[in-house]
Protein backbone atom coordinates (compact mmCIF):
# COMPACT_ATOMS: atom_id res chain seq x y z
CA UNK A 1 0.00 0.00 0.00
CA UNK A 2 1.48 3.22 -0.98
CA UNK A 3 1.36 6.21 1.24
CA UNK A 4 2.63 8.54 -1.95
CA UNK A 5 0.51 11.85 -1.80
CA UNK A 6 -2.10 12.20 -4.69
CA UNK A 7 -2.49 15.15 -6.94
CA UNK A 8 -3.74 18.31 -4.76
CA UNK A 9 -5.69 19.40 -7.35
CA UNK A 10 -8.46 19.09 -4.78
CA UNK A 11 -7.39 21.94 -2.61
CA UNK A 12 -7.97 24.19 -5.97
CA UNK A 13 -10.92 21.96 -7.65
CA UNK A 14 -13.22 22.66 -4.93
CA UNK A 15 -13.20 26.32 -4.38
CA UNK A 16 -13.33 25.92 -8.78
CA UNK A 17 -16.69 23.57 -8.30
CA UNK A 18 -17.92 25.78 -5.39
CA UNK A 19 -17.63 29.10 -6.87
CA UNK A 20 -18.98 27.75 -10.60
CA UNK A 21 -21.90 27.07 -8.53
CA UNK A 22 -22.56 30.37 -7.13
CA UNK A 23 -21.47 32.15 -10.00
CA UNK A 24 -24.02 30.00 -12.15
CA UNK A 25 -26.85 31.04 -9.07
CA UNK A 26 -26.04 34.49 -8.60
CA UNK A 27 -23.27 36.24 -10.62
CA UNK A 28 -26.24 37.69 -13.25
CA UNK A 29 -28.06 39.02 -11.07
CA UNK A 30 -25.18 40.93 -9.22
CA UNK A 31 -24.03 42.06 -12.87
CA UNK A 32 -27.76 43.07 -13.57
CA UNK A 33 -27.96 45.43 -10.10
CA UNK A 34 -24.88 46.86 -11.04
CA UNK A 35 -25.27 47.79 -14.63
CA UNK A 36 -28.06 50.26 -12.93
CA UNK A 37 -30.54 48.73 -15.28
CA UNK A 38 -33.03 47.66 -12.58
CA UNK A 39 -33.00 49.43 -8.88
CA UNK A 40 -30.55 52.11 -10.09
CA UNK A 41 -30.48 53.69 -6.72
CA UNK A 42 -29.04 50.32 -5.04
CA UNK A 43 -25.79 52.00 -6.74
CA UNK A 44 -25.88 54.98 -5.02
CA UNK A 45 -22.95 55.79 -2.40
CA UNK A 46 -25.33 55.87 0.22
CA UNK A 47 -27.38 52.25 -0.06
CA UNK A 48 -23.96 50.77 -1.06
CA UNK A 49 -22.18 52.39 1.98
CA UNK A 50 -24.91 51.52 4.27
CA UNK A 51 -25.33 47.79 2.75
CA UNK A 52 -21.01 47.56 3.60
CA UNK A 53 -20.94 49.15 6.80
CA UNK A 54 -22.33 46.67 8.62
CA UNK A 55 -20.47 43.06 9.00
CA UNK A 56 -23.31 40.87 6.89
CA UNK A 57 -23.04 43.08 4.23
CA UNK A 58 -19.38 42.66 4.20
CA UNK A 59 -19.38 39.32 4.29
CA UNK A 60 -21.85 39.03 1.41
CA UNK A 61 -19.49 41.21 -0.86
CA UNK A 62 -16.97 39.43 0.30
CA UNK A 63 -18.43 36.26 -1.52
CA UNK A 64 -19.01 38.11 -4.42
CA UNK A 65 -15.16 38.25 -5.01
CA UNK A 66 -13.93 34.76 -2.73
CA UNK A 67 -16.10 32.22 -4.78
CA UNK A 68 -16.18 33.49 -8.91
CA UNK A 69 -12.26 34.62 -8.37
CA UNK A 70 -11.66 31.07 -7.03
CA UNK A 71 -13.66 29.46 -9.99
CA UNK A 72 -12.48 31.90 -12.26
CA UNK A 73 -8.86 31.75 -11.34
CA UNK A 74 -8.73 27.44 -11.48
CA UNK A 75 -10.86 27.35 -14.94
CA UNK A 76 -7.83 30.25 -16.81
CA UNK A 77 -5.55 27.62 -15.56
CA UNK A 78 -7.11 24.89 -17.81
CA UNK A 79 -8.33 27.11 -20.42
CA UNK A 80 -4.61 28.56 -21.04
CA UNK A 81 -3.77 24.81 -21.11
CA UNK A 82 -6.96 24.24 -23.63
CA UNK A 83 -5.18 26.77 -25.61
CA UNK A 84 -1.66 25.41 -26.32
CA UNK A 85 0.01 26.73 -23.13
CA UNK A 86 2.31 24.12 -21.75
CA UNK A 87 4.05 26.27 -18.87
CA UNK A 88 0.70 25.29 -16.44
CA UNK A 89 3.01 25.68 -12.88
CA UNK A 90 3.86 29.50 -14.11
CA UNK A 91 -0.01 29.88 -15.15
CA UNK A 92 -0.89 28.55 -11.79
CA UNK A 93 1.70 30.67 -9.77
CA UNK A 94 0.10 33.63 -11.99
CA UNK A 95 -3.89 32.76 -11.49
CA UNK A 96 -4.13 30.99 -7.66
CA UNK A 97 -1.48 34.36 -6.19
CA UNK A 98 -3.94 36.52 -8.65
CA UNK A 99 -7.19 35.19 -7.14
CA UNK A 100 -5.69 35.71 -3.32
CA UNK A 101 -4.41 39.29 -4.31
CA UNK A 102 -7.91 40.24 -5.28
CA UNK A 103 -9.83 38.43 -2.49
CA UNK A 104 -6.95 39.94 0.28
CA UNK A 105 -7.83 43.41 -1.66
CA UNK A 106 -11.42 42.56 -0.71
CA UNK A 107 -10.82 42.34 2.64
CA UNK A 108 -8.99 45.35 2.87
CA UNK A 109 -11.44 47.46 1.17
CA UNK A 110 -14.30 46.26 3.11
CA UNK A 111 -12.52 46.59 6.52
CA UNK A 112 -11.84 50.31 5.11
CA UNK A 113 -15.55 50.89 4.96
CA UNK B 1 -33.15 -5.11 -52.31
CA UNK B 2 -31.82 -1.93 -53.51
CA UNK B 3 -27.51 -1.76 -54.48
CA UNK B 4 -26.03 1.82 -54.59
CA UNK B 5 -22.27 2.30 -55.27
CA UNK B 6 -20.39 4.12 -52.51
CA UNK B 7 -17.45 6.18 -52.00
CA UNK B 8 -15.11 4.31 -49.63
CA UNK B 9 -12.44 6.67 -48.68
CA UNK B 10 -10.16 4.36 -46.76
CA UNK B 11 -6.99 5.69 -44.51
CA UNK B 12 -3.61 3.12 -46.09
CA UNK B 13 -0.71 2.59 -44.01
CA UNK B 14 1.70 -0.09 -44.89
CA UNK B 15 4.47 -0.06 -42.37
CA UNK B 16 7.23 -1.56 -44.71
CA UNK B 17 6.04 0.61 -47.43
CA UNK B 18 4.64 3.73 -46.52
CA UNK B 19 6.39 7.10 -44.55
CA UNK B 20 3.10 8.57 -44.17
CA UNK B 21 -0.59 7.33 -44.77
CA UNK B 22 -2.67 8.35 -47.36
CA UNK B 23 -5.97 7.72 -48.73
CA UNK B 24 -7.05 4.96 -51.11
CA UNK B 25 -10.63 5.09 -52.47
CA UNK B 26 -13.02 1.87 -53.72
CA UNK B 27 -16.06 2.20 -55.14
CA UNK B 28 -18.06 -0.62 -53.09
CA UNK B 29 -21.77 -2.19 -54.70
CA UNK B 30 -23.42 -1.49 -50.53
CA UNK B 31 -26.70 -3.00 -50.12
CA UNK B 32 -29.45 -0.56 -47.86
CA UNK B 33 -28.65 -2.87 -44.81
CA UNK B 34 -25.04 -2.73 -45.22
CA UNK B 35 -23.34 -1.30 -42.29
CA UNK B 36 -19.84 0.73 -43.29
CA UNK B 37 -18.01 -3.09 -41.86
CA UNK B 38 -19.84 -4.80 -44.42
CA UNK B 39 -18.55 -2.35 -47.27
CA UNK B 40 -14.89 -2.90 -45.76
CA UNK B 41 -15.28 -6.88 -45.91
CA UNK B 42 -16.69 -6.57 -49.31
CA UNK B 43 -13.02 -4.50 -50.07
CA UNK B 44 -11.43 -6.88 -48.64
CA UNK B 45 -12.96 -10.17 -50.64
CA UNK B 46 -13.09 -8.43 -53.57
CA UNK B 47 -10.95 -5.36 -54.45
CA UNK B 48 -7.35 -5.43 -52.55
CA UNK B 49 -7.34 -8.61 -49.87
CA UNK B 50 -4.17 -6.40 -48.22
CA UNK B 51 -6.58 -4.17 -46.20
CA UNK B 52 -6.54 -4.51 -42.62
CA UNK B 53 -9.18 -4.00 -40.02
CA UNK B 54 -9.82 -5.40 -36.82
CA UNK B 55 -13.42 -6.79 -36.60
CA UNK B 56 -15.12 -9.82 -34.62
CA UNK B 57 -18.84 -9.60 -33.83
CA UNK B 58 -20.23 -7.77 -36.17
CA UNK B 59 -22.86 -6.98 -33.50
CA UNK B 60 -21.51 -4.19 -31.30
CA UNK B 61 -20.56 -6.61 -28.60
CA UNK B 62 -16.72 -7.14 -29.24
CA UNK B 63 -15.54 -3.65 -29.62
CA UNK B 64 -12.68 -4.28 -32.12
CA UNK B 65 -14.30 -2.57 -35.22
CA UNK B 66 -13.67 0.96 -33.57
CA UNK B 67 -12.64 3.66 -36.43
CA UNK B 68 -12.89 6.96 -37.33
CA UNK B 69 -16.00 7.41 -39.90
CA UNK B 70 -16.54 10.53 -41.48
CA UNK B 71 -14.35 12.20 -38.83
CA UNK B 72 -16.64 10.41 -35.71
CA UNK B 73 -15.13 7.58 -33.60
CA UNK B 74 -17.73 4.92 -34.20
CA UNK B 75 -18.27 0.83 -34.30
CA UNK B 76 -18.33 0.34 -37.98
CA UNK B 77 -20.49 -2.71 -37.14
CA UNK B 78 -22.91 0.03 -36.42
CA UNK B 79 -22.62 2.48 -38.61
CA UNK B 80 -24.93 2.31 -41.62
CA UNK B 81 -24.06 3.37 -44.75
CA UNK B 82 -27.53 4.28 -45.63
CA UNK B 83 -26.95 6.90 -42.84
CA UNK B 84 -24.07 8.74 -44.70
CA UNK B 85 -23.22 10.46 -47.70
CA UNK B 86 -21.91 9.07 -51.34
CA UNK B 87 -18.52 9.32 -50.01
CA UNK B 88 -17.82 7.89 -46.97
CA UNK B 89 -14.12 8.27 -45.39
CA UNK B 90 -13.11 5.59 -43.06
CA UNK B 91 -9.54 5.93 -40.71
CA UNK B 92 -8.35 4.60 -37.81
CA UNK B 93 -9.25 5.93 -34.51
CA UNK B 94 -7.69 9.31 -33.80
CA UNK B 95 -5.02 9.70 -30.88
CA UNK B 96 -3.49 6.32 -31.24
CA UNK B 97 -0.89 5.15 -33.20
CA UNK B 98 -1.57 3.57 -36.60
CA UNK B 99 0.24 0.09 -36.64
CA UNK B 100 -1.06 -0.45 -40.20
CA UNK B 101 -4.24 0.24 -42.38
CA UNK B 102 -6.68 0.46 -39.91
CA UNK B 103 -5.56 -1.07 -37.20
CA UNK B 104 -4.25 1.18 -34.33
CA UNK B 105 -1.77 -0.15 -31.81
CA UNK B 106 -3.43 -0.70 -28.14
CA UNK B 107 -0.55 -0.92 -26.00
CA UNK B 108 -0.89 2.51 -24.03
CA UNK B 109 -4.52 1.61 -23.45
CA UNK B 110 -3.20 -2.11 -22.10
CA UNK B 111 -0.68 -0.68 -20.01
CA UNK B 112 -2.97 1.38 -18.02
CA UNK B 113 -5.85 -0.54 -17.80
CA UNK B 114 -3.59 -3.00 -16.06
CA UNK B 115 -2.08 -0.57 -13.61
CA UNK B 116 -5.28 0.53 -12.64
CA UNK B 117 -6.30 -2.85 -11.26
CA UNK B 118 -9.84 -3.26 -12.69
CA UNK B 119 -10.97 -6.48 -10.37
CA UNK B 120 -12.55 -6.66 -7.18
CA UNK B 121 -10.26 -6.49 -4.69
CA UNK B 122 -12.07 -7.51 -1.49
CA UNK B 123 -11.54 -6.27 2.14
CA UNK B 124 -11.52 -10.06 2.83
CA UNK B 125 -11.14 -12.68 0.03
CA UNK B 126 -13.87 -15.44 0.34
CA UNK B 127 -12.98 -19.27 -0.14
CA UNK B 128 -15.16 -21.31 -2.97
CA UNK B 129 -16.74 -22.97 -0.09
CA UNK B 130 -17.67 -19.43 1.55
CA UNK B 131 -20.05 -18.34 -1.63
CA UNK B 132 -19.74 -15.43 -4.21
CA UNK B 133 -19.53 -11.90 -3.15
CA UNK B 134 -22.89 -10.46 -2.80
CA UNK B 135 -24.47 -7.09 -3.94
CA UNK B 136 -28.02 -6.18 -3.86
CA UNK B 137 -29.91 -4.47 -6.76
CA UNK B 138 -29.47 -1.38 -5.56
CA UNK B 139 -26.37 -1.32 -5.34
CA UNK B 140 -25.51 -2.90 -8.61
CA UNK B 141 -27.32 -0.27 -9.76
CA UNK B 142 -24.97 2.91 -8.49
CA UNK B 143 -22.64 1.50 -10.57
CA UNK B 144 -24.61 -0.13 -13.30
CA UNK B 145 -23.99 1.86 -16.59
CA UNK B 146 -20.17 1.69 -15.55
CA UNK B 147 -20.01 -1.73 -15.89
CA UNK B 148 -20.40 -1.67 -19.47
CA UNK B 149 -17.26 -1.21 -21.02
CA UNK B 150 -16.77 -3.39 -24.23
CA UNK B 151 -12.60 -1.66 -24.43
CA UNK B 152 -13.74 -0.24 -28.20
CA UNK B 153 -11.66 3.31 -27.26
CA UNK B 154 -13.65 5.40 -29.07
CA UNK B 155 -13.89 7.48 -25.98
CA UNK B 156 -9.66 7.85 -25.79
CA UNK B 157 -10.21 8.93 -30.21
CA UNK B 158 -13.08 11.28 -28.81
CA UNK B 159 -10.80 13.03 -25.78
CA UNK B 160 -9.09 15.95 -26.08
CA UNK B 161 -7.07 15.57 -22.56
CA UNK B 162 -5.81 12.28 -24.32
CA UNK B 163 -5.02 13.54 -27.12
CA UNK B 164 -2.56 16.27 -25.88
CA UNK B 165 -1.52 14.40 -22.66
CA UNK B 166 -0.37 11.11 -22.93
CA UNK B 167 0.48 10.81 -19.40
CA UNK B 168 -3.52 10.96 -19.46
CA UNK B 169 -5.04 7.15 -18.00
CA UNK B 170 -8.11 7.88 -20.00
CA UNK B 171 -11.49 8.00 -19.92
CA UNK B 172 -12.06 4.48 -20.37
CA UNK B 173 -9.55 2.52 -17.79
CA UNK B 174 -10.64 5.73 -15.45
CA UNK B 175 -14.17 4.68 -15.76
CA UNK B 176 -13.07 1.03 -14.87
CA UNK B 177 -11.08 2.29 -12.16
CA UNK B 178 -14.38 3.99 -10.72
CA UNK B 179 -16.73 0.98 -11.18
CA UNK B 180 -14.53 -1.18 -8.97
CA UNK B 181 -14.19 1.69 -6.39
CA UNK B 182 -17.91 2.25 -6.17
CA UNK B 183 -18.50 -1.58 -6.14
CA UNK B 184 -20.23 -2.57 -2.51
CA UNK B 185 -17.53 -5.52 -2.65
CA UNK B 186 -14.37 -3.55 -2.89
CA UNK B 187 -12.09 -2.19 -0.76
CA UNK B 188 -9.28 -1.71 -3.43
CA UNK B 189 -9.07 2.25 -2.91
CA UNK B 190 -5.73 2.55 -1.28
CA UNK B 191 -4.13 0.41 -4.30
CA UNK B 192 -5.70 2.39 -7.02
CA UNK B 193 -4.91 5.93 -5.52
CA UNK B 194 -1.35 6.62 -7.34
CA UNK B 195 -3.15 6.35 -10.23
CA UNK B 196 -6.56 6.85 -10.17
CA UNK B 197 -5.91 10.63 -8.55
CA UNK B 198 -2.49 11.11 -9.07
CA UNK B 199 -0.31 12.14 -11.94
CA UNK B 200 -2.42 11.30 -14.78
CA UNK B 201 -5.58 10.49 -13.23
CA UNK B 202 -9.02 12.11 -12.73
CA UNK B 203 -7.65 15.41 -12.50
CA UNK B 204 -6.31 15.58 -15.63
CA UNK B 205 -9.64 15.47 -16.79
CA UNK B 206 -11.36 18.52 -17.67
CA UNK B 207 -14.90 17.42 -18.38
CA UNK B 208 -15.19 17.99 -22.39
CA UNK B 209 -17.66 15.27 -22.64
CA UNK B 210 -17.13 13.84 -25.59
CA UNK B 211 -16.25 10.26 -24.50
CA UNK B 212 -19.89 9.98 -23.18
CA UNK B 213 -21.05 11.11 -26.49
CA UNK B 214 -19.40 8.74 -28.77
CA UNK B 215 -19.47 5.35 -26.06
CA UNK B 216 -21.73 2.86 -28.14
CA UNK B 217 -23.03 1.21 -24.55
CA UNK B 218 -23.55 4.35 -22.46
CA UNK B 219 -20.85 3.75 -20.04
CA UNK B 220 -21.14 7.76 -19.28
CA UNK B 221 -17.18 8.17 -18.61
CA UNK B 222 -17.19 11.50 -18.17
CA UNK B 223 -19.81 10.89 -15.42
CA UNK B 224 -17.46 8.06 -13.94
CA UNK B 225 -14.90 10.73 -13.79
CA UNK B 226 -16.65 13.40 -12.06
CA UNK B 227 -17.47 11.43 -9.40
CA UNK B 228 -14.76 9.96 -9.01
CA UNK B 229 -13.29 13.47 -8.64
CA UNK B 230 -15.52 13.96 -5.84
CA UNK B 231 -14.44 11.05 -4.21
CA UNK B 232 -11.14 11.64 -4.88
CA UNK B 233 -11.76 15.21 -3.14
CA UNK B 234 -13.03 13.57 0.31
CA UNK B 235 -10.45 11.23 0.12
CA UNK B 236 -8.04 13.87 0.17
CA UNK B 237 -9.06 15.81 2.52
CA UNK B 238 -9.97 13.19 4.91
CA UNK B 239 -6.45 11.23 4.55
CA UNK B 240 -4.25 14.48 4.65
CA UNK B 241 -5.96 17.19 6.69
CA UNK B 242 -7.81 15.76 8.92
CA UNK B 243 -6.01 14.68 12.16
CA UNK B 244 -5.56 11.47 12.54
CA UNK B 245 -7.46 10.56 9.33
CA UNK B 246 -5.06 8.65 7.21
CA UNK B 247 -6.65 5.31 6.20
CA UNK C 1 8.59 -7.57 -40.14
CA UNK C 2 9.56 -5.09 -37.30
CA UNK C 3 6.78 -2.64 -36.41
CA UNK C 4 6.26 1.00 -36.94
CA UNK C 5 3.55 2.73 -36.07
CA UNK C 6 2.87 6.27 -37.14
CA UNK C 7 2.05 8.41 -34.82
CA UNK C 8 -1.00 10.66 -34.69
CA UNK C 9 -0.92 13.81 -32.97
CA UNK C 10 -2.88 16.91 -32.48
CA UNK C 11 -1.77 20.38 -33.09
CA UNK C 12 -2.35 21.64 -29.48
CA UNK C 13 -3.02 25.06 -30.22
CA UNK C 14 -5.87 24.69 -32.77
CA UNK C 15 -7.12 21.19 -32.15
CA UNK C 16 -10.49 22.68 -30.93
CA UNK C 17 -10.92 24.25 -33.83
CA UNK C 18 -11.05 20.47 -35.72
CA UNK C 19 -14.38 19.56 -36.18
CA UNK C 20 -15.08 15.88 -35.19
CA UNK C 21 -18.66 15.05 -36.39
CA UNK C 22 -19.52 14.39 -32.81
CA UNK C 23 -23.60 14.90 -31.63
CA UNK C 24 -22.64 18.20 -30.93
CA UNK C 25 -19.71 20.28 -31.97
CA UNK C 26 -18.31 19.76 -28.24
CA UNK C 27 -15.15 20.68 -28.68
CA UNK C 28 -16.10 24.16 -29.64
CA UNK C 29 -18.95 24.19 -26.83
CA UNK C 30 -16.37 23.27 -24.57
CA UNK C 31 -13.42 26.22 -25.22
CA UNK C 32 -16.76 28.89 -25.85
CA UNK C 33 -18.10 27.11 -21.67
CA UNK C 34 -14.28 27.68 -20.19
CA UNK C 35 -13.76 31.03 -21.76
CA UNK C 36 -16.59 32.41 -19.00
CA UNK C 37 -14.29 32.28 -16.47
CA UNK C 38 -12.33 35.17 -18.73
CA UNK C 39 -15.49 37.67 -18.22
CA UNK C 40 -15.96 35.99 -14.86
CA UNK C 41 -12.49 37.03 -13.94
CA UNK C 42 -13.11 40.51 -15.45
CA UNK C 43 -15.74 41.35 -13.35
CA UNK C 44 -14.64 40.32 -10.15
CA UNK C 45 -11.99 42.71 -10.93
CA UNK C 46 -13.92 45.14 -11.60
CA UNK C 47 -15.97 44.32 -8.39
CA UNK C 48 -12.62 44.45 -5.84
CA UNK C 49 -11.97 48.38 -7.94
CA UNK C 50 -15.61 49.09 -7.02
CA UNK C 51 -15.23 48.29 -2.91
CA UNK C 52 -11.88 50.26 -3.29
CA UNK C 53 -13.58 53.12 -4.47
CA UNK C 54 -16.14 52.46 -2.33
CA UNK C 55 -13.49 52.90 0.56
CA UNK C 56 -12.00 55.72 -0.90
CA UNK C 57 -15.20 57.90 -0.45
CA UNK C 58 -18.34 59.42 -2.45
CA UNK C 59 -16.41 61.03 -5.12
CA UNK C 60 -14.27 58.04 -5.97
CA UNK C 61 -17.63 56.09 -5.85
CA UNK C 62 -19.53 58.18 -8.17
CA UNK C 63 -16.87 58.47 -10.76
CA UNK C 64 -16.85 54.46 -10.54
CA UNK C 65 -20.30 54.09 -11.27
CA UNK C 66 -20.22 56.57 -13.56
CA UNK C 67 -17.50 55.04 -15.70
CA UNK C 68 -19.74 51.32 -15.50
CA UNK C 69 -22.87 52.97 -16.09
CA UNK C 70 -21.81 55.24 -19.31
CA UNK C 71 -22.32 53.42 -22.49
CA UNK C 72 -19.27 51.77 -22.63
CA UNK C 73 -19.00 50.64 -19.37
CA UNK C 74 -22.54 49.32 -19.66
CA UNK C 75 -21.81 47.54 -22.97
CA UNK C 76 -19.16 45.59 -21.25
CA UNK C 77 -21.49 44.51 -18.36
CA UNK C 78 -24.06 43.36 -20.89
CA UNK C 79 -21.18 41.79 -22.36
CA UNK C 80 -19.97 40.12 -19.00
CA UNK C 81 -23.90 39.25 -18.32
CA UNK C 82 -24.23 37.08 -21.74
CA UNK C 83 -20.71 35.48 -20.73
CA UNK C 84 -22.49 34.94 -17.06
CA UNK C 85 -25.81 33.30 -18.12
CA UNK C 86 -24.09 31.37 -20.82
CA UNK C 87 -21.71 29.90 -17.99
CA UNK C 88 -25.11 29.43 -15.84
CA UNK C 89 -26.56 27.54 -18.28
CA UNK C 90 -23.71 25.47 -19.13
CA UNK C 91 -23.35 25.13 -15.56
CA UNK C 92 -26.53 23.88 -14.92
CA UNK C 93 -26.09 21.65 -18.24
CA UNK C 94 -23.25 19.58 -16.09
CA UNK C 95 -24.37 19.11 -13.17
CA UNK C 96 -26.12 16.09 -13.66
CA UNK C 97 -23.53 14.38 -15.51
CA UNK C 98 -21.11 15.32 -12.67
CA UNK C 99 -22.84 13.52 -9.58
CA UNK C 100 -23.99 11.08 -7.75
CA UNK C 101 -27.60 10.18 -8.84
CA UNK C 102 -29.97 11.42 -6.49
CA UNK C 103 -32.81 8.34 -5.68
CA UNK C 104 -36.47 8.88 -4.71
CA UNK C 105 -38.31 7.35 -2.01
CA UNK C 106 -38.97 4.05 -4.55
CA UNK C 107 -35.12 3.43 -5.07
CA UNK C 108 -35.88 4.70 -8.63
CA UNK C 109 -32.96 8.07 -9.76
CA UNK C 110 -34.24 11.01 -10.04
CA UNK C 111 -33.68 11.88 -13.81
CA UNK C 112 -31.27 14.62 -14.65
CA UNK C 113 -34.23 16.82 -16.27
CA UNK C 114 -35.84 16.79 -12.97
CA UNK C 115 -31.89 17.96 -11.65
CA UNK C 116 -31.95 20.60 -14.04
CA UNK C 117 -35.80 21.79 -13.62
CA UNK C 118 -33.95 22.44 -9.77
CA UNK C 119 -31.56 23.74 -10.64
CA UNK C 120 -33.26 26.41 -12.47
CA UNK C 121 -35.67 26.99 -9.82
CA UNK C 122 -32.78 28.02 -7.35
CA UNK C 123 -31.25 30.48 -9.72
CA UNK C 124 -35.03 32.23 -10.85
CA UNK C 125 -34.98 32.25 -6.46
CA UNK C 126 -31.92 33.31 -6.08
CA UNK C 127 -32.71 36.31 -8.63
CA UNK C 128 -35.72 37.22 -7.42
CA UNK C 129 -34.93 37.11 -3.54
CA UNK C 130 -31.88 38.75 -4.54
CA UNK C 131 -33.66 41.93 -6.38
CA UNK C 132 -36.54 41.64 -2.95
CA UNK C 133 -33.62 42.08 -0.38
CA UNK C 134 -31.64 45.27 -2.27
CA UNK C 135 -35.54 46.47 -2.83
CA UNK C 136 -36.60 46.10 0.43
CA UNK C 137 -32.59 47.21 2.04
CA UNK C 138 -32.68 50.42 -0.07
CA UNK C 139 -33.17 53.72 2.33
Amino acid sequence: MSSKVPSHKPLVWLPFAAGGMFAALLLPVAILLTTGLILPDATSYEAAHAFASNWLGKLVLFGFVLLPVWHAAHRLRVTAYDFGVRADSLVAWIVYPGAALLSVLAVVFLLQI
Amino acid sequence: MTVQNRQIEVLRYDPERDETPRFETFTVPCKEEWVVLDALTYIKDELDPSLTFRWSCHMAVCGSCGMQVDNKPTLSCKAFVRDYGEKIRVEPLANFPIERDLVISQDDFMEKLQRGRPWIIPEQKREVEDGPYVQTPMQLDDIKEHTMCINCLLCYAACPVYALERDFVGPAALTLMYRYNADSRDAGWDERREVFAGHGGVWECSFVGACSDVCPKHVEPATAIQKGKMDSAVDYFTRFLMPGGGK
Amino acid sequence: MARRPYPQEVDRFKWWIADPHFNRPYYLDYIARESTCIFIALYTILFVWGLGALASGPEAFAGFMGAMQSGWGLALQLVILAFALYHTVTWFMLAPQGMKPLRMKNGKRVPATRVMQVLYGAFAAATVVTLLLVWVLLP
